[in-house]
């Protein structure tokens, strides 16, 4: 038995974009992110750290404070010591492990804080203009006059040295950044049609800002909150080399090269070598996810 | 436009609002460093003519021999954008050149790496070892120790004789010297010193001559001092007088804190008197030159000195508190001589052709004070179990290289004859400090203490920010302390603050909990260590207070014969083993370097040394 069954003619590009089903911007933007080597590189080096940040207290056990041995200080990396011993004979392997949960702890909470505080002022200042963006831009302009590592030492020397401390004084830093992107994106944004019709349907101003303004100026603000959790991790690693961190003993990265840095003119490489790697990496790796992102995110790059 | 504007004229409002603040809150060592900077440069900017020269010749040092007026007209030009400004600064360093002279040349002069700055260049008004080394170049004491010993010499004085029960000692002064000022040094000028100290004068101002209280036991005024007077006898004798024996008196004032300055000078500056502003004027074989605040102090050859002149022409000491830096330095030969470095280094100086290792006789004590004021720390038992639970060995070889010894005492090797015999010297056992806890009521440790006023805070453990002999590392050796302490459940808190403020919290008592220290004697007199520590007139610093070694120590002084002495040393030193206010840790030999070609360095245990007999070519 014969059937002819009339031949499906192959899709036509057009008709198979057509089909497909429909992506939102994210999804969109995933795909775009994923499509490129910055983006794949800092993704997958950024993931690798926060799980193993994550993950390190099942993996190797690790109690500050009882690890000392002053029998075994300085050592060379060895296959009983991955990456050698420090000056109080601590495995500085597990250290700069263990190290990366606070940098990862303070990167994100700082840029969070940074992101949520600035963009809040950024978005009210931009949307209600007047005398409340006069000061708003006023108070980010004078801290960005200020270098931002003195403006964090001087928040640290008044509340005192502790990882918290750390933290507010990191993301105090970086709220003006937030601030003044969430302030122009909403400046271009608010004199869209949609916005306009929002408005004439007699959306309240808070609902126009939080869920039509908000989201099409989210963009950008992502891109900086990733890169400032890049900048966030050098600054506090900045702050715990000029002992104004998370107190001993911490495993802090920073406070860890100051600490050697009297043992490299002897030649002890690797004390100072590993934790100025962890925080190479870890800045390299939200540092390549922010330019993909960035990337991913602007429409005019679009295919 | 205008806003932004506006916006900037504030941003720079705050800035300099925020420097003075930075400056205030000097409580880390941070912020503390970036104020001194802000003042260095703050004194660059107003710098006389003078100074000016010798900054570019210092500046100039590590680069190869060049005319130092064309040095100094380049920084100059650099310093200024105007060409006009830079032309005037120039000539104006030309004519300072000539009229200083030597000020300019700082190529050939002495250069000293410093552990830390001075905080005044007048001894009479410091402890601070760091002070002492410079200011003692500069000005002289009536007795002097020979160099590297305890042995004392004479000095300004050539002759002291005590009366039949030492109550009276008798000074005959060296005759024709004079004062870098051109005064006349005399019986007026010893009084005048002496008298200065005695009578806490510029107390209102803020200066206070700690030593003195301390070794006589009050101020000229207070209960309880030894002191009575110094009267002139004739114009080249003085008599000094005590109300009981005092037999040592001769060793008390071969210490660094006793250098003479000229009356003249003193009263012309007044309180300001030792400060970056004035320096200090003295008879010693260096004249003070000029002092840049946070960087270093100049001083030159003082070609009118009575004994033998100086060997080199002038001598730089510069503040490098980081003792990695002092190496790299000396290293590169930017400095000749340093001291304080970590015992790590020991193989590197020895290794490296271009430098000496200097050791020196451990005449100190690294310890650990304990507030005996709070609870749980107030129970003997709980003192004793830390002392136990520390393991000293390990951080004798862990941290100094086994070089020194773990402390049993709290006085050093030299001193051994007053030690106390058969006492406990509490070796490392956890079993022993956790039954001695389980005794106090604290079976399974504790994190936290009460004060006297029933508030509770946390157990903190200080650690000094800077290296100093006795704690060459103190970060990675409080680390120690805490492990150790972990395993027998105290818990601690490690924690530090700016070196200055450490210091004045440490002598006001407020170190609550256990706090980190050291000392290194300045003379060879047991009670310099424990009347200093032990006595409850010396500034408390850990409420400890027993009237059984308060007398034995004030009898001990007053002791004609050193046996006798030491017999009651070591009563009092029995009773310092049970009640513990301070744990000993090590003695250690501090380590002290210096390039290949510097000759004649030697380092008094003490750290008085004289540098007047250093030569290095160059």
């Amino acid at each position: 038995m014969a059937t002819i069954t009339a031949p499906t003619p192959a899709p036509t590009p057009v008709e198979q974009d057509l089909k497909r089903p429909a992506r939102s911007l994210w999804g969109d933007a995933w795909r775009r992110l994923l499509s490129s080597v910055t983006g794949r590189i800092g993704l997958g080096l950024s993931l690798f750290l926060i799980l193993l940040a994550l993950l390190i207290p099942y993996l190797l056990p690790y109690t500050p404070g009882t690890d000392n041995n002053p029998a075994d200080r300085l050592r060379a990396p060895s296959a009983q010591h991955w990456f050698g011993t420090d000056e109080q004979g601590r495995d500085v392997f597990t250290r700069v492990l263990h190290g990366s949960r606070l940098s990862i702890t303070v990167g994100i909470f700082s840029a969070g804080l940074a992101v949520i505080v600035g963009s809040v002022l950024g978005l009210v200042a931009g949307f209600l203009g007047g005398w409340f963006d006069v000061i708003a831009t006023w108070i980010f302009d004078i801290m960005l006059a200020f270098p931002s590592l003195l403006l964090a030492i001087a928040i640290v020397a008044i509340l005192g040295p502790s990882l918290i401390n750390t933290m507010m004084a990191v993301a105090i830093v970086e709220i003006p950044v937030f601030g003044r992107i969430a302030r122009s994106a909403v400046l271009s944004t608010r004199n869209y049609e949609y916005v306009t019709a929002a408005t004439a349907t007699g959306v309240t101003r808070s609902r126009t800002l939080f869920r039509h303004i908000l989201p099409n100026s989210l963009s950008p603000m992502m891109v900086q909150a990733t890169l400032s959790i890049a900048t966030s991790i050098t600054s506090a690693a900045a702050l715990g080399f000029l002992g104004l961190g998370a107190p001993p003993p911490a495993p802090e990265w920073g406070k860890m090269l100051a600490v050697a840095r009297d043992q490299v003119i002897l030649g002890k490489w690797w004390v100072s070598f590993f934790p100025g790697m962890g925080i190479m990496l870890m800045v390299l790796g939200f540092n390549l996810l922010g330019d993909g992102l960035r990337d991913a995110l602007d429409p005019r790059l679009k295919k | 436009m205008n806003l932004r504007l506006r916006a900037r004229f504030a941003a720079l409002m705050l800035l300099t609002v925020l420097v003075p603040v930075l400056a205030a809150c000097g409580s880390t060592p941070a912020a503390n460093t970036s104020a001194t900077s802000a003042t260095s440069n703050g004194a660059g900017t107003a710098a006389t003519t003078a100074p000016a020269a010798t900054d570019a010749a210092t500046a100039s040092q590590a680069t190869a021999a060049a005319p130092a007026t064309a040095e100094a007209t380049t920084a100059a030009a650099t310093m200024s954008s105007e060409t006009t400004t830079a032309a005037t600064m120039s000539s104006e360093t030309t004519t300072a050149t000539t009229t200083t002279g030597a000020a300019a040349d700082t190529k050939s002069f002495l250069v000293y790496g410093g552990s830390g700055e001075p905080d005044t260049l007048d001894v009479l008004a410091t402890t601070a070892g760091t002070a002492l080394i410079v200011g003692d170049q500069m000005l002289e004491r009536l007795v002097g120790t020979v160099p590297g010993k305890f042995e004392l010499r004479p000095s300004l004085a050539t002759k002291w004789t005590p009366n039949a029960d030492s109550t009276e000692w008798t000074f005959n002064l060296r005759t024709g010297v004079k004062f870098h000022d051109g005064t006349p040094f005399n019986a007026d000028a010893v009084v005048f010193n002496f008298t200065r100290m005695a009578e806490h004068r510029y107390a209102d101002k803020k200066v206070n001559y700690d030593i003195f209280p301390e070794i006589f036991g009050g101020y000229a005024s207070d209960k309880g001092t030894t002191w009575k007077g110094v009267t002139k006898v004739d114009d080249n004798t003085v008599k000094f007088s005590f109300t009981q024996p005092t037999p040592l008196f001769p060793n008390y004032i071969s210490a660094g804190y006793f250098g003479l300055s000229s009356p003249t000078a003193v009263n012309k500056a007044a309180e300001k008197y030792g400060t970056t502003e004035v320096g200090v004027v003295g008879t010693g074989p260096f004249k003070f030159l000029e002092w840049k605040a946070g960087e270093s102090v100049t001083a030159v050859r003082n070609d009118d000195y009575w004994g033998p002149k100086a060997k080199m022409p002038g001598i730089v000491f510069r503040t490098i508190t980081d003792q990695a830096a002092r190496l790299t330095e000396l290293k590169n030969q930017s400095i000749d001589f340093t001291v304080n470095l970590a015992p790590d280094t020991r193989e590197a100086l020895k290794s490296d052709p271009n430098l000496q290792l200097v050791s020196v006789e451990p005449f100190n004590i690294a310890y650990l004070a304990v507030d005996t004021s709070v609870k749980p720390l107030d129970n003997p038992k709980v003192r004793q179990a830390i002392a136990y639970a520390i393991n000293k060995k390990a951080i004798l070889s862990g941290f100094y290289g086994d070089e020194g010894e773990v402390a049993t005492d709290f006085l050093p090797p030299s001193l051994k004859a007053a030690r106390p015999q058969g006492v406990e010297t509490y070796d490392y056992n956890v079993d022993k400090a956790k039954q001695l806890l389980k005794e106090a009521g604290v079976e399974n440790g504790f994190s936290s203490i009460t004060l006297t006023d029933t508030s509770k805070m946390d157990l903190d453990l200080w650690y000094m920010p800077v290296s100093r002999p006795y704690f060459p590392t103190p970060e990675p050796i409080a680390g120690q302390i805490a492990s150790d302490l972990q395993k027998v459940g105290i818990k601690v808190k490690q924690v530090t603050e700016d070196w200055a403020v450490y210091l004045k919290n440490e002598s006001a008592g407020k170190k609550h909990g256990l706090y980190m220290l050291g000392w290194t004697g300045d003379y060879a007199d047991p009670n310099n260590f424990l009347q200093v520590h032990f006595a409850s007139s010396s500034p408390n610093s850990t409420h400890y207070a027993n009237k059984q070694v308060d007398d034995l120590l004030s009898k001990a002084g007053s002791a004609t014969t050193a046996d006798a002495a030491n017999k009651l040393f070591q009563q009092a030193g029995q009773i310092i083993n049970q009640d513990l206010p301070r744990i000993p840790i090590v003695h250690a030999p501090p380590v002290y370097g210096a390039l290949k070609e510097v000759q004649g360095w030697v380092p008094n245990p003490t750290g008085g040394d004289d540098f007047s007999v250093i030569t290095v070519t160059k």
